[in-house]
């Protein structure tokens, strides 16, 4: 707490140096600059702060840092110093950029958007002095830049310790409520919340927003993305933390003051996944609960809530385009596949990778014990005919039974005409049972819309002004994605929270400096 | 460091020395009962007002730059990973030094009336024992 004046109201100490109270105290905190949430934007804009001069004040509304950026596998950066050094000198910046712009079908905030590919590389650079060692993916890709020691929890670590060390305050379980503002309506600091239920003014020359989106926060996902409220959607789920704090906080402060919002509509889907929650323990939980998410992606056939095929199963592992295919099927998918082709899952592992879970090769030992559990969770299901399966998925059975036929007059002939599945992934129903149906639903990880903001992360109101002392990081920011997230360039939100971090601590310094002299 | 302190610390070191490590455990604030520290030691007062700051938590139980980090520290006071079972595998964490940062001691070592949680496990699934 050295450089930060805390001044305690109403303080009854009884013992020398213990504070103990029956009221409420307030405290009041000065500092530069005030960082709203603890996730991996945050921590990176704290850092930046502090690497630029300054004093900083994170304040994360849970008991612990990382939020949603405990989780993300690696981050993306164009033309960094690791992937020079690993001989990736393509996709460059420019590459990267030009392929996104069209996958978002122009519709996004072209010049934030460059600017976050340009400095990426910059950004990783920047963590790379800290005495971080990116490490290649469990298939050996040097394609993003992964944690040493285990997803992003490895760098929110690492991160929170520089911060400590450079003499940064954190405030845990102390959520923001309000933005303060001064006559000119420059944004001057925050007002919070402790455990206690004390008040926490943080007075500062800016703040920076870093909440994380609204995964968390119903009413907005039912009133900003329509793929979740339409009509006809089956249920989708968050497959967010296990303890869950994004819920608009930054989004709902920077509105509540006039800030512009972009690109709310817009989720980061990751599908299929089985009906059985916390979503996340299908990635992080139980072998057999992780080998029968594998089952539900693997190539085998995969039909609509009308018995139909939808989507070329070779490409299971795009759970982005798995997510888009589904949402425009209404929102569910059932895998079907045969005992010959579950066995050869047992025996040899996937054939497609899903989130390098289990990958393929890998024998999947516990898919018996998941498939057994799945049927009696009521998300799995058995018979011996096609016809019973159908009857127990509830698609028409006529519908089901022609699309067995179909596959298996293409696995015959070699190829797939409909929807060009790899002759590879070609395989063909036997005439016996039993046979296996996986139901799938859509889950979401994150929302991908928010504060409309410029290339310094500079907050901006509607009619295009800057709101002075205002940056919104992270997936606070809006305006970068639409319709959903390209997974061709993985790891875009984690490497924009980074450097998006970068940046506005730099500029948000620039104003601390400026308004000293 | 005071009488009182020295006899927690004393207590604390004996009570470390028996069953209790063995098996890896969680401990609410009963412990504090069986160790004979007082409600005022840790409450200020005789009959307990409200609960204590934090600060109360650390200033005897604090082992490196005012954190509790763990009981095996390595040479720059960081927490060493001690290996956990979870789901079936083992997982070196250090529970005490993790990615969550200062987490508040009584999230997890709840005071009288709650039973103890384990914050960790909101997404993990860490194999230890509450008492």
């Amino acid at each position: 707490m050295n450089q930060i004046s805390i001044i305690k109201v109403a303080v009854t100490c009884a013992l020398a140096g213990v504070c103990l109270s029956g009221f409420a105290q307030d405290h009041e905190l000065t500092t530069d600059v005030v960082v709203v949430g603890g996730g991996i934007s945050g921590l990176s804009s704290a850092m930046s702060v502090l690497d630029h001069g300054g004093k900083v004040v994170v304040l994360e509304k849970l008991p612990g840092l990382g939020g949603a950026g405990n989780y993300f596998e690696g981050a993306f950066a164009a033309d960094s110093d690791y992937k020079r050094r690993n001989g990736l000198t393509e996709p460059t910046a420019d590459q990267v950029y030009k392929d996104v712009v069209r996958f978002y079908n122009y519709r996004i905030n072209a010049v934030v958007l460059r600017t976050l590919i340009n400095e990426s590389g910059p950004a990783m650079d920047w963590i790379e002095t800290k005495g971080y060692k990116f490490k290649l993916n469990k298939r050996g890709k040097k394609d993003r830049h992964m944690a040493p020691d285990g997803f992003g929890a490895g760098f929110i670590k690492l991160f929170y310790r520089d911060i400590e060390k450079n003499g940064g305050t954190i405030l845990l379980e102390t959520p923001a409520q309000k933005l303060i503002q001064n006559e000119k309506g420059e944004v001057v600091g925050v007002e919070a919340k402790n455990h206690k239920g004390e008040k926490v003014t943080v007075r500062a020359k800016a703040v920076i927003l870093a909440t994380g989106g609204f995964p968390g926060n119903q009413e907005m996902l039912k009133k900003y993305v329509p793929d979740i409220g339409k009509e006809g959607m089956a249920r989708i789920m968050l497959r967010g933390p296990g303890i869950e704090g994004r819920t608009g906080d930054g989004i709902n402060m920077a509105k509540e003051i006039g800030a512009d919002l972009a690109g709310m509509d817009t989720i980061a889907g990751n599908s299929p996944y089985l009906e059985y929650e916390p979503v996340i323990f299908q990635f992080n939980g139980p072998q057999w609960l992780k080998e029968s998410r594998a089952a539900l992606s693997q190539p085998f056939l995969w039909v609509n809530k009308f018995g139909q095929r939808f989507y070329n199963e070779g490409n299971g592992r795009y759970w982005n385009d798995n997510h888009n295919a589904m949402t425009a099927n209404g929102g569910v998918m059932f895998s079907i596949f045969d005992e010959n082709m579950k066995n050869k899952l047992i025996k040899e592992g996937p054939l497609t990778d899903f989130n390098q879970i289990v990958i393929r090769g890998e024998p999947m030992t516990a898919l018996d014990e998941g498939l057994e559990r799945g049927i009696k969770a009521g998300y799995a299901f058995k018979a011996d005919t096609i016809e019973e399966l159908a009857e127990k998925i509830g698609v028409p059975v006529q519908n089901l039974v022609e699309t067995v036929k179909d596959i298996n007059a293409a696995a015959d002939a070699g190829e797939d005409k409909l929807l060009g599945r790899p002759k590879q992934f070609l395989f063909k129903f036997s005439d016996k049972g039993p046979y296996y149906a996986m139901r799938g639903l859509r889950a979401f990880f994150q929302t991908l819309g928010g504060v409309r903001m410029n290339s310094k992360m500079q907050a901006m109101d509607k009619k295009g002004n800057v709101i002075p002392g205002l940056y919104a990081v992270g997936m606070d920011m809006g305006g970068l994605y639409d319709t959903s997230y390209d997974i061709k360039y993985p790891g875009f939100t984690s490497g924009f929270g980074m450097t998006g971090g970068l940046i506005a601590g730099r500029d948000a310094m620039r104003l601390v400096k400026e308004s000293k002299k | 460091m005071s009488n009182n302190k020295f006899k927690v610390l004393f207590l604390a070191f004996v009570f470390a020395g028996s069953s209790m490590v063995s098996a890896q455990g969680l401990s609410s604030m009963k412990a504090h009962d069986k160790l004979g520290v007082t409600c005022e030691q840790c409450h200020g007062t005789k009959a307990p007002m409200a609960a204590p700051d934090e600060k109360q938590c650390l200033a005897c139980h604090a082992n490196s730059g005012g954190h509790y980090r763990g009981t095996k520290l390595d040479a720059s006071g960081f927490g060493v990973p001690k290996v956990y079972m979870e789901s079936g595998r083992e997982r070196p964490a250090a529970i005490h030094d993790s990615h969550s940062g200062p987490v508040r001691c009584t999230v997890c070592h709840t005071a009288h009336k709650a039973p103890p949680k384990m914050y960790c496990n909101n997404c993990h699934s860490f194999d230890v024992k509450t008492k």
